[in-house]
């Protein structure tokens, strides 16, 4: 019997809550639960990576061969001398290929590891080692005149450290500019399972999180996915021989969720797990190093950019409207 | 009476200071390489185009212990003075000094005037990502018949560690010459694509296959990205001669 007036009382207590929440009251709580409890059931967004720039020097360690193939028009191989037309170099898995834009305004490019090259639709070569080429528009006889617009798809280091010029007289290959935009991708559940699909909600929309100059002389060297994997690039970058300036115009995106970018000045302190990749965070843990700056989207980024919680607040700006108009009209 | 009193009191005070002064002063001995090293460690890479940036006699093992590293003098007999350079890997540290070199050829401990300065913050570095040598030079600029000799942190094994800034050259091969004309390979291997800033290269070599390994000639082969290729000479004292 007890028991049952407790359940009794408790009925009436809740009603009474739920009354005074009709009648506006407790409505600022109400408002802040729900807010919280969208935060934490938010899922990190996937992100998009975009940059354009100009640089001069790319390494990219090729992830798909087929799509990491380069066509020169014309080059001249350094190792044997050689003027070579329309050539195909196809570089093996897990090679490097290297774009090198020198300041008198040459592009090298060169592979490290195995690669095959077909020359003038002729046999083709297979190198097992290296193979440099350079197309120097000053070469009379062995250079090209035609813009060349050449693949940055694989996993991308941009820009090279700084260092002083060398008794050869070699100077750093630098990112010249660059600017760096991260779009996230609107969130698609709520607490994993409510689905956000259809009505005012839109599906795959990107927006833009954050946009910001990279200054120059960094080195960009690492897209990771949230188990800290590499991940892939995908662009162009293009040569012009007429041009004076020296530096290759690059674009390219990486459906990456960090950046890790080592600025002329950067950081000094413990190894930043998040920007490492797994493979290279057990090598470097044994000594301090510096640092990458890491570039991710961020929560405040997601809360005011996602158009889709952007739709959910003025549902719940609409609704708190709507619950504090009958509170107050019910008090009248 | 109270003046002459204060006056004897002060010459005491002054005695005992340069009894003192005497006491602690750290003598040079016959058996080290001692010398004024400049370090600093600070929180910006130093970074430097030279090849060359380290030579390691014994196998990199455990953490730098400044305080027992050791050099080889293989060259004593023509200089008396040597430059120490020494970096890590990550160019935060760098040390630099003229050092005197013992009378007699050996391996001896490096001792700085005073005390090493960073010897805790060195000391997280693993040996494989220091550098140094000594330089037969007194101006630290390194000429064609500069001899090089290598640092040491006691490893008692015949492995020799070559520290290369290649600047990501596609190809870096060393080899040594030593006296008798033959030639010995080490193999290299570049550093994993985190930002190396002193050196990104390290080449091994066993010196139990070196017929006579007192002094050699290094040979520094790189391929690089754009160029001809480089060949870098550097005449090394390996051993000390007896």
């Amino acid at each position: 019997m007890r028991r049952l007036k407790k359940f009794g009382h408790r009925l009436v207590t809740v009603s009474r809550s739920l009354k005074d929440i009709m009648r506006g009251r407790y409505f600022s709580l109400t408002l802040l639960l729900i807010i919280v409890f969208l935060v934490i059931s938010i899922p990190s967004p996937r992100t998009m990576i975009s940059i354009k720039g100009v640089t001069e020097t790319v390494a990219i360690r090729v992830s798909n061969p087929f799509s990491a193939t380069v066509k020169l028009p014309v080059a001249r191989d350094m190792d044997t001398g050689r003027c070579l037309e329309d050539i195909l170099l196809s570089p093996k898995l897990d090679s490097t290929v290297y774009y090198d834009f020198t300041r008198t305004g040459a592009l090298a490019v060169s592979v490290d590891g195995p690669s095959s090259l077909r020359v003038d639709m002729g046999a083709v070569v297979a190198y097992e080692n290296y193979i440099r080429l350079i197309i120097d528009p000053s070469d009379a006889e062995c250079g090209a005149s035609e813009p060349i617009r050449m693949p940055l798809n694989g996993h991308l280091q941009i820009g090279d450290q700084l260092f002083n010029q060398t008794a050869q007289g070699e100077t750093p290959r630098v990112l010249k500019s660059g600017e760096v935009s991260v779009f996230g991708r609107s969130s698609q559940r709520i607490m994993y399972i409510v689905p956000m699909i259809g009505g005012p909600f839109e599906a795959n929309s990107l927006y833009l999180a954050s946009q910001f100059s990279i200054p120059a002389g960094s080195q960009i060297s690492y897209a990771l996915d949230r188990q800290r994997n590499f991940v892939p690039w995908w662009g162009f970058i293009d040569f012009d021989p007429n041009t004076q300036q020296s530096g290759g115009v690059m674009n390219a995106a990486t459906n990456a969720d960090a950046l890790a970018v080592f600025a002329p000045t950067p950081m000094v302190g413990d190894v930043s797990k998040h920007c490492l990749p797994a493979e290279l965070s057990l090598s470097v843990r044994s000594a301090p190093s510096l640092s990458p700056d890491c570039f991710s989207i961020d929560l405040a980024a997601q809360l005011a950019g996602d158009p889709n919680l952007r739709k959910i607040y003025i549902f719940l700006l609409t609704g708190a409207a709507l619950v504090t108009f009958i509170g107050y009209w019910r008090l009248k | 009476m109270q003046q002459i009193k204060n006056k004897r009191l002060t010459i005491l005070a002054a005695l005992l200071y340069l009894f003192y002064v005497m006491l602690t002063a750290v003598k040079p001995k016959a058996e080290e390489i001692y010398g004024q090293i400049q370090e600093q460690f600070t929180d910006y890479s130093n970074v430097s185009g030279t090849t060359l940036v380290g030579l390691q006699l014994g196998a990199p093992e455990g953490k730098v212990n400044l305080s027992k590293i050791s050099g080889v003098v293989g060259f004593s007999n023509t200089y008396k003075k040597a430059c120490y350079i020494a970096s890590t890997q990550d160019g935060l540290y760098t040390a630099e000094g003229i050092v005197n070199l013992p009378p007699q050829n050996g391996i001896f401990p490096i001792v700085p005037e005073g005390a090493w300065r960073h010897l805790s913050k060195v000391k997280a570095y693993s040996q494989l990502n220091f550098a140094g040598f000594l330089m037969s030079s007194e101006s630290c600029f390194a000429d064609s018949d500069t001899e090089f000799a290598p640092i040491s942190f006691g490893a008692e094994s015949s492995i020799l560690t070559i520290s290369v800034n290649s600047r990501r050259a596609l190809r870096v091969h060393a080899s040594i010459t030593d006296t008798d004309g033959d030639t010995v390979s080490a193999s290299c291997l570049q550093a994993p694509p985190i930002r190396s800033v002193a050196f990104d290269t390290i080449c091994t070599l066993d010196l139990v296959k070196v017929q006579a390994p007192q002094r050699g000639r290094l040979k520094i082969e790189i391929i690089p990205r754009i160029g001809p290729p480089l060949n870098e000479f550097y005449h090394v004292t390996l051993f000390p001669q007896g």
